[in-house]
């Protein structure tokens, strides 16, 4: 399970940032029987998706967008690390059109197309395009940004 | 700080979500072996241990001749406790990253030719090593994961898992979380590969780093001693240096030890020139924390060795051991299968990659006596998948491999040194072209030209195959790559003079040769176009 923001700009993307870095997460967990133990998690990862803002039907102009939409959603539920933080940011067919967007251009991402998620701050390794919508793919995403060593 | 509690909808009665939790980690584990059955076993065509060059090559080759593959991936994490992604030595800590940092470094010199150019550069230019090491490691993140996300359009099996050996038909593969699961194969390839071997002075695996650990290192490297005067050695020296970090090499021995010495001096001279400091003959002897948290080195004469660099000692931020590598195969449990391996480099026997047990094989840096080159891994290997999947029946071709050393000036060759050419045939059979020459682009920023040099050794009798073709200079690998093509077509020595070269070139040198060792002339250019 995870935690979500919705953003519509860069300035909001490094404000949810700065946000979730300042919080903890309680997470419950039961290691034996009839212990319930409680712990604050402060580092956790985030994982940011960039996508297509979606018209008054909820449906996004961008096609891929709108197909990896569900799959997201299950894999946010079912797959991401606990605890884990998502941002996704909506950009409008215009914004992303421009190829001065900073998302295109800024180092800490160079965006090549959306949907694109990838996990704060690396740019590698990152999903794109169909494999947003790839429970598979998904799955070895989270694999490869958060190798589990123990368990 | 705030204290967020998750509150979502599936946040109901604690105790419910406890078990559906444990319920998903067992969902997250079993989900990766999907296709395998509850007892973990499994039947398939070709198990490969160790997902690097060769492996990767042999198990892509092996599928799309319609086998059924699983390859195993695992890093045992360093001394220093340095750790990668799928892909191997040559993706995470060898040639790929190697060759990033040689660039770089080769950019802060340009940088300052450019001056001469005309370029009006401001300031000094000075290397950020987290923002270059940064830089590095994320392209090879992206490497790490095309890897992954081919094998899964290969539908190979990715098993992130150490590998040993249950009987000559069983791999059994031990996960991060200890659980072990079996994999039943009719056959089995060993590419484990290589790792560092430390020196047994005192200290060193406590205080040393190897190239393991160069290529990610968290903070700048500083003044720097590389024990070792093989390849790898010789190359970070050489792009720490050109960093700017003061770099000292120690050979125990001779600098590329087993490559052409006349070659492999023109490499050091130039390094020297550079200003990196060699000690010859020489081994460390004990390595020691000092009160500032630096490491203290005290080193002497080899055993056995005469003249050299003698006793001594100094302080250094980071030791760098590069005396070789030792293949990977100890925790492999060849024995369970009775693989014979050679009993101190552990390296695997195998003839046309095939060991003494019929179905267990070999590729790569662990085959012994076999050139450790990512483009020979995977060559034998895809060979090897279409020997035992497909009809051709090709065999993998060892001899005149090309490869190039990236140190400053870089070294490329095809063929044989001039040493092993005298022992094959005799000197008196030999006729050896060579000269020096003058990169067009080195005059105007005046770089120092004294160790460009190339040679080719060829039969003295008609039909005067060249025999091997060696070239110091800027690009390297570029000019030796083409060459490698004609070796493998024998060319003679007529036929590479007869070749017309292009102007203005470092290549066109080789078609340009006319004088011999034999006639005493000298090698030294006269002018630009004679």
């Amino acid at each position: 399970m995870a935690v979500h923001q919705y953003v519509n700009s860069l300035q909001e993307l490094e404000a949810a940032i700065e946000q979730f870095k300042n919080i903890s997460m309680q997470v419950s967990s039961t290691p034996s029987r009839n212990e319930n133990t409680e712990h604050l998690i402060n580092d956790f990862p985030i994982f940011i998706i960039v996508s297509g803002t979606k018209d008054e039907n909820g449906v996004s102009w961008c096609p891929d967008c709108e197909k990896a939409d569900p799959v997201l959603e299950e894999a946010e539920q079912s797959l991401a690390p606990e605890p884990s933080a998502f941002i996704t940011v909506y950009l409008t067919r215009e914004e992303w059109k421009n190829p001065k967007n900073v998302f295109r251009t800024d180092g800490r991402f160079r965006l090549t197309s959306i949907p694109t998620m990838l996990k704060w701050p690396n740019r590698e390794p990152k999903l794109v395009e169909a494999q947003c919508a790839d429970i598979d793919a998904i799955k070895e995403f989270f694999d490869e940004c958060c190798p589990q060593d123990q368990d | 700080m705030s204290v967020l509690k998750i509150c979502t909808k599936s946040f109901a009665a604690s105790l419910g979500r406890q078990s559906e939790r444990s319920l998903k980690k067992i969902y997250r584990i079993s989900s990766s072996f999907r296709t395998f059955s509850t007892e973990g076993k499994l039947e398939y065509d070709l198990v490969v241990i160790g997902g690097g060059s060769g492996g990767l090559a042999c198990a892509k080759e092996a599928v799309a001749q319609g086998a059924r593959v699983a390859v195993l991936d695992y890093v045992q994490p360093s001394p220093r406790s340095t750790k990668w992604g799928l892909g191997g030595t040559c993706v995470n800590v060898g040639c790929i990253p190697k060759k990033l940092m040689h660039h770089a470094s080769l950019l802060g010199e340009a940088i300052e030719d450019a001056r001469s150019f005309g370029w009006r550069i401001p300031g000094n230019a000075e290397i950020d090593w987290l923002a270059m090491r940064d830089a590095v490691q994320d392209h090879i993140k992206s490497v790490n994961w095309v890897t992954r996300v081919s094998l899964r359009d290969n539908k190979i099996e990715y098993v992130n898992g150490r590998g040993h050996l249950a009987d000559a038909n069983t791999v059994v593969a031990t996960l991060h979380n200890k659980k072990e699961v079996l994999l039943k194969t009719k056959n089995v390839v060993v590419a484990v590969g290589a790792r560092p071997k430390y020196s047994t002075a005192i200290g060193a695996q406590e205080l040393g780093i190897s190239s393991d650990d160069i290529f990610s290192l968290e903070k700048p490297p500083g003044k720097t001693l590389v024990v070792g005067g093989g390849y790898i050695g010789l190359e970070c020296a050489g792009f720490l240096n050109g960093f700017g970090y003061p770099s000292t090499v120690m050979l125990r021995s001779v600098p590329l030890r087993g490559f052409d010495q006349q070659m492999a001096s023109m490499v050091v001279n130039e390094m020297e020139g550079r200003g990196v400091n060699f000690i010859c003959k020489c081994v460390p002897e004990s390595l020691s924390k000092t009160l500032d948290g630096r490491i203290l080195v005290k080193w002497n004469t080899t055993p056995g060795a005469s003249g050299g660099s003698g006793q001594g000692e100094d302080v250094f931020d980071t030791v760098l051991f590069a005396v070789g590598r030792k293949a990977v195969t100890d925790s492999l449990a060849l024995d369970k299968a009775g693989v014979e391996t050679h009993r101190e480099t552990g390296k695997i026997f195998t003839t046309n990659e095939q060991t003494n047990v019929p179905n267990i094989f070999a590729v790569g840096d662990v085959l012994h006596r076999k050139p450790e080159l990512t483009p020979v891994a995977v060559q034998a290997g895809r060979l090897l998948a279409r020997r035992m999947f497909g009809n051709d029946k090709t065999l993998m071709d060892y001899d005149n491999v090309a490869t190039t050393v990236f140190t400053p000036l870089e070294y490329g060759f095809v063929g044989l040194s001039e040493e092993e050419s005298e022992k094959r045939h005799g000197p008196e059979n030999l006729e050896v072209y060579h000269a020096f020459y003058k990169p067009t682009e080195f005059s105007i920023p005046q770089k120092d030209m004294s160790n460009c040099y190339i040679k080719v050794i060829c039969l003295r009798k008609e039909p005067r195959t060249v025999l091997g073709m060696h070239f110091v200079g800027p690009n390297a690998g570029e000019v030796i790559q083409g060459f490698s093509a004609a070796m493998k077509c024998r060319i003679t020595m007529e036929q590479l003079l007869d070749t017309i070269g292009i102007h203005p070139t470092v290549a066109e040198e080789f078609t340009r040769l006319t004088i011999t060792k034999r006639s005493g002339m000298d090698p030294n250019p006269q002018a630009c176009c004679s």
